[in-house]
């Protein structure tokens, strides 16, 4: 007999997006519903996408977010969408991971990420009950938990300093890896526990499809109760910005004995006529997990990847 | 040369080889922060001496498989010195000291068949079968227990080792125990 999914849970969940969309509808966004099937993945050193063939053709990639069929979608004069999908990462598989997962993405026409974590943020409180979300910066969250300046730090000095606080560090090559390491470690498990917390301002190095401004990515996290739930940007509208960065993220790909990934040119065309906007990708099963106190992923699934 | 194995095929209860000692991992936990790299975080024990380590590992990042076997053996005996266990396909004898019995002799009974695992062809621990009947050979009788509310009493087993049991337990009686925490289970009946 097989184990039976949680469906006390799985109603949760149900109500869930039932709720977001309600939300969506009230601020006018178009829900949309773009191909999961793409001849182009999204670029970026650490995420894996599964590729698959359609008979005879080249690869075909699943997303690993909606990212870019959305941002043309804005290009084309859709105004604010949103998108309730499901999206695909190789390699991900964890107590908060499953390889095939559900994304919750909205993009708002003519906000800055400013604007759009104040909207987040009365999403949660109006539909799930949170408290107000606070805002930090990246910097302020260093500072405070590991009293370094993650922006000021050489190279050496963070090493030094990660390897006093870690124990049989990994070989790591770059800031980023150790600030992430540092992150991860020391200071996510203490974020969103009063309330809901916004994380901003983060590195160059980190931007990914982000503005920059006087040095900071206009880049933002969400955490709650120890999780990342939101990741969203002031979005890039540079075509020849992005077409860089895709080009970088393949060099950094490939000295990491990563294959390279062809570059979505119709994305990079999409972006001349995109309109300037801030967008956000939300963990929805993640979310479900916080509203089910769930420690696993499994409990709020109805089956996980093994037995998929 | 061992196998090599990458982190995304860590399971619970493998034996890993980390600068030629082997370690059973106890715990693994996969970790990415926003969209940085991902890593593992684990958790091993060391089969020679017990001794917990953590370790980050890179995501992908290659490990040794240890060459650690477990062969079912009968303890035969002690003569003091050394505790003997008999192979039950070979026959073939193997005297094993004080370090490598230490973590089971609480539990150890003549006749019980055992794991001893094997490190490289060398023998470095014993495992117990987990549950284990044993004789109570002295408990208090009429034990009132205390005032904080403890149902529990000590009670010597066949091994000359001591464990908690509950109040109605009497001398004669056999118990079945855990023998990985040493707790009482059930009362069995004969």
């Amino acid at each position: 007999m097989e184990k039976l999914p949680n469906f006390i849970n799985l109603k949760i969940r149900n109500e869930t997006q039932q709720k977001l969309r309600h939300f969506f509808q009230q601020k006018n966004y178009l829900e949309v519903d773009t191909p999961l099937i793409s001849n182009f993945p999204s670029i970026d050193l650490h995420i894996e996408p599964f590729t698959t063939f359609y008979q005879n053709s080249e690869e075909s990639f699943l997303q690993t977010s909606p990212e870019f069929a959305m941002k043309r979608l804005l290009s084309l004069g859709s105004g604010s969408i949103f998108q309730i999908c499901k999206a695909f990462r190789n390699g991900e598989f964890g107590q908060i991971h499953n390889p095939e997962f559900t994304i919750v993405e909205w993009y708002k026409v003519g906000a800055n990420h400013f604007e759009l974590m104040a909207e987040i943020s009365e999403l949660f409180e109006s539909e799930f009950g949170f408290p107000k979300a606070k805002l930090r910066s990246y910097q302020n969250i260093f500072e405070t938990f590991l009293e370094i300046n993650p922006f000021e730090i050489n190279f050496d000095s963070l090493k030094d300093f990660t390897q006093s606080k870690v124990r049989n560090l990994p070989e790591l090559n770059s800031k980023d890896d150790f600030l992430n390491l540092l992150l991860t470690e020391f200071i996510e498990p203490k974020l969103g526990f009063q309330q809901p917390e916004f994380i901003y301002d983060y590195p160059e190095s980190q931007a990914a499809l982000a503005k920059i401004e006087n040095g900071k990515a206009q880049r933002f996290e969400l955490y709650i109760k120890g999780t990342e739930i939101c990741n969203g940007f002031n979005e890039l509208t540079d075509e020849n910005e992005q077409k860089n960065r895709f080009i970088q993220e393949n060099e950094k790909r490939f000295k990491a004995k990563k294959r390279e990934l062809p570059i979505d040119y119709r994305f990079l065309e999409a972006l001349k006529t995109m309109p300037e906007c801030s967008g956000v990708a939300m963990g929805f099963d993640r979310l479900v997990m916080l509203l089910t106190q769930s420690s696993s992923i499994k409990q709020v699934i109805t089956f996980d990847f093994p037995n998929a | 040369m061992a196998q090599q194995i990458s982190t995304s095929d860590f399971k619970k209860g493998q034996y890993i080889e980390i600068d030629n000692t082997p370690y059973i991992l106890v715990d693994n936990q996969f970790v990415k922060p926003g969209k940085g790299q991902a890593f593992s975080r684990t958790r091993f024990k060391n089969l020679e001496n017990g001794n917990v380590l953590d370790r980050t590992f890179k995501s992908g990042e290659k490990v040794q498989l240890a060459d650690v076997e477990e062969n079912s053996m009968q303890y035969l005996y002690s003569d003091g010195n050394l505790w003997h266990f008999m192979n039950e396909e070979t026959f073939e004898q193997l005297g094993l000291n004080n370090t490598q019995v230490e973590e089971v002799l609480p539990f150890l009974v003549e006749e019980t068949v055992c794991n001893v695992i094997f490190f490289k062809g060398r023998a470095i621990s014993v495992t117990l079968p987990n549950f284990m009947n044993f004789d109570i050979v002295y408990t208090e009788p009429g034990f009132k227990g205390d005032t904080s509310g403890n149902t529990t009493k000590p009670a010597e087993i066949n091994t000359g080792h001591s464990i908690q049991v509950p109040l109605f337990i009497e001398t004669g009686e056999k118990v079945r125990v855990d023998t990985r925490t040493g707790s009482y289970i059930e009362r069995v009946k004969e």
